[in-house]
């Protein structure tokens, strides 16, 4: 079915991943393929288990059942950190900062991480490359102005935008963004749309996002998820024809607000 | 009001180490003033300072310092006064029987955390108490290993009580510079980044157990080497020097000099020394009186002595800000809270 016999092998691959909470199945034998270079959309009401197949993908939780592999090696058995080095980042969907630290600490985390080898007792104002990228990252995510400020002293939508820098300092190969716009203002998801849209070729994006203009608009791929399965996945277009989907997302939405 | 410019804290430091340094030779009955409060207070500062330094980098609180401490005494004892090898490579060997030691605790006491951890490691402290007991051959039990006559060393005579000072003044404030210099390298960053957010650590690619590893064996060589500067003072090691009161002693040290602060290791021992030296005026039950203050400053000064500034400014500036409602708002607005609030209404999955 794929050609991960000739050396060309997917960015990522999901095969029947299934994770239960006691009774509930969160996530039940879902398939998702995504290539090289894709922008993949997963959307979905909530507790559709998008952010525990997120979790399942990052390494966080350990399946009940089902395989992924990351670039045609089978990772479902690896620890967050060893898939981190593999080249896969993410972003959490509440802030997980190191909120005593400033902006331009947080970044240098990201950018000194194994596998990349960094004199760990050398001090990090002597480090100029570094401090020279945590600045071009600080730049990119609208931080710019913020580099010596406590990550505990910024705004929600700052904290978020952090996070995204966070997760482009590891170098990533896919890039695993959890809701990124959540909270954010409308210049501020303008800002993050931009971003996106700029986003290096060469890194595989997959993006849960509860927006649909986000989703939409950032995906050329959308994976619509309900009650833990995989309920269809296409181009927006296809999305925004469903009746299905209007049905089970877009109709709720209505209510919701 | 620039008193946080580089040039006066600069200034306030040089002023403070030559106090430091000029303080055995101008004050009287030297046996007390630089053995007693002197020589003692800078050695439970380092004791202090191991502890910080593990608190304050990776959000471990532990009981167990005191271990490292005995672990590197007996070794030295033992070496020096039953085996008759000189200090040099007795205190070498002392050091690093610390440092492993603190490996092979810290490999399995920091895969707890909290209360847990705290009392495995007053556990390894009172295994460090019954083996000093027990293991007569090595520790001499409740006898203990006595009589140990500091040494000379590069000229310097570690009996003469000024010198002794002088040395552990030195090591200590070595030893806090080292502390001071790893919080701003790439390590000291990553055990930060680890006790605010381990899995944001994990996710980024670190190895979350092995920093800790390595970090609580690094307090444990802070803790031998404050078990080196002891046997000079004691010039002895009994099974009591680990028991639980002196371990007890640290942890009060650390409190109420600030927990989370580097040099209130000394401020607190120091303070610690002061009130049980001096206590005995008054009353014989110093360990009430220790135990009330450090009561008094858990409940009252959470930040310790070190953090009074930070505490009473604090204070000031709430009463200022009572009454202009408007900038208060302002500050709260921009807040984690406010953010907190936001991100769980919009919470999903």
């Amino acid at each position: 079915m794929t050609d991960s016999g000739n050396g060309q092998a997917q960015a990522l691959r999901v095969q029947g991943l299934s994770r239960r909470f006691g009774g509930i199945r969160a996530v039940s034998d879902v398939d998702l393929d995504v290539e090289h270079g894709d922008r993949v959309s997963v959307i979905g009401p909530n507790g559709a288990g998008k952010s525990t197949l997120f979790n399942l993908i990052a390494g966080l939780y350990k399946p009940t059942g089902g395989t992924v592999e990351l670039f045609g090696e089978d990772i479902t058995r690896l620890p967050s950190r060893k898939r981190a080095q593999r080249g896969l980042t993410r972003t959490f969907q509440t802030s997980k900062l190191f909120l005593d630290l400033t902006v331009a600490d947080n970044l240098y985390l990201s950018l000194a991480a194994p596998p990349r080898s960094v004199n760990p007792l050398r001090s990090v104002l002597r480090d100029a490359e570094r401090s020279a990228r945590v600045r071009e990252l600080a730049e990119q995510v609208g931080l710019a102005g913020q580099t010596e400020t406590p990550a505990s002293e910024l705004s929600h939508g700052e904290q978020r935008q952090l996070e995204v820098g966070m997760a482009l300092g590891g170098d990533p190969k896919l890039l695993l963004l959890d809701e990124p716009a959540a909270g954010f203002s409308p210049s501020e998801r303008a800002h993050l749309v931009d971003m996106l849209t700029n986003l290096a070729p060469s890194i595989t994006l997959l993006l849960i996002e509860h927006d649909m203009d986000i989703a939409l608009v950032i995906g050329d791929r959308i994976v619509v998820m309900h009650e833990g399965k995989k309920l269809m996945e296409g181009t927006p277009d296809d999305i925004r024809q469903s009746t299905e989907v209007h049905e089970i997302y877009l109709g709720k939405r209505h209510e919701d607000t | 009001m620039r008193l946080s410019s580089p040039a006066v804290r600069w200034t306030a430091r040089g002023v403070l180490l030559a106090a430091l340094i000029i303080y055995p030779f101008v004050v009287p009955q030297p046996g007390f003033w630089v053995v007693n409060i002197g020589i003692k207070s800078l050695w439970l500062g380092v004791m202090a300072l191991s502890l910080i330094f593990l608190y304050k980098f990776t959000g471990l609180l532990s009981l167990g310092q005191l271990a490292f401490w005995g672990a590197a005494g007996y070794t030295i004892g033992y070496l020096v006064q039953l085996q008759g090898w000189s200090f040099a490579p007795a205190i070498a060997l002392g050091i690093v029987f610390g440092i492993l030691l603190g490996a092979l605790v810290g490999s399995f006491a920091i895969r707890a955390s909290g209360v847990y951890f705290l009392m495995l490691t007053l556990a390894v402290a009172q295994l460090m108490y019954f083996a000093a007991l027990q293991a007569s051959q090595f520790t001499r039990g409740h006898q203990g290993i006595t009589g140990i006559r500091p040494p000379t060393f590069l000229g310097l005579d570690l009996v003469s009580a000024r010198t002794q000072y002088l040395v552990a003044l030195t090591i200590a404030v070595l030893l806090y510079v080292l502390c001071r210099y790893i919080e701003g390298t790439p390590f000291g960053l990553a055990l930060r980044g680890l006790r605010d957010s381990p899995e944001r650590m994990r996710a980024l690619g670190y190895n979350v157990y092995a920093y800790k590893v390595v970090a609580f064996s690094f307090a444990a060589f802070i803790a031998s080497i404050g078990g080196v500067l002891a046997i000079f003072y004691n010039r002895q090691i009994v099974p009591d020097g680990v028991g639980l009161i002196r371990t007890i002693d640290v942890l009060i040290a650390a409190v109420v000099g600030g927990v989370i602060s580097l040099p209130g290791a000394f401020i607190g021992a120091f303070a610690l020394t002061m009130v049980q030296n001096f206590s005995q005026f008054f009353t014989s039950r110093y360990l009430t009186l220790t135990g009330v203050v450090f009561v008094v400053v858990v409940l009252f000064f959470p930040q310790g002595i070190a953090g009074l500034w930070r505490q009473f400014t604090g204070y000031y500036l709430w009463a200022h800000d009572r009454w202009r409602p408007a900038t208060r708002d302002a500050v709260e607005g921009k807040g984690v809270g406010a953010g907190a609030a936001q991100l769980s209404e919009r919470s999903t999955d």
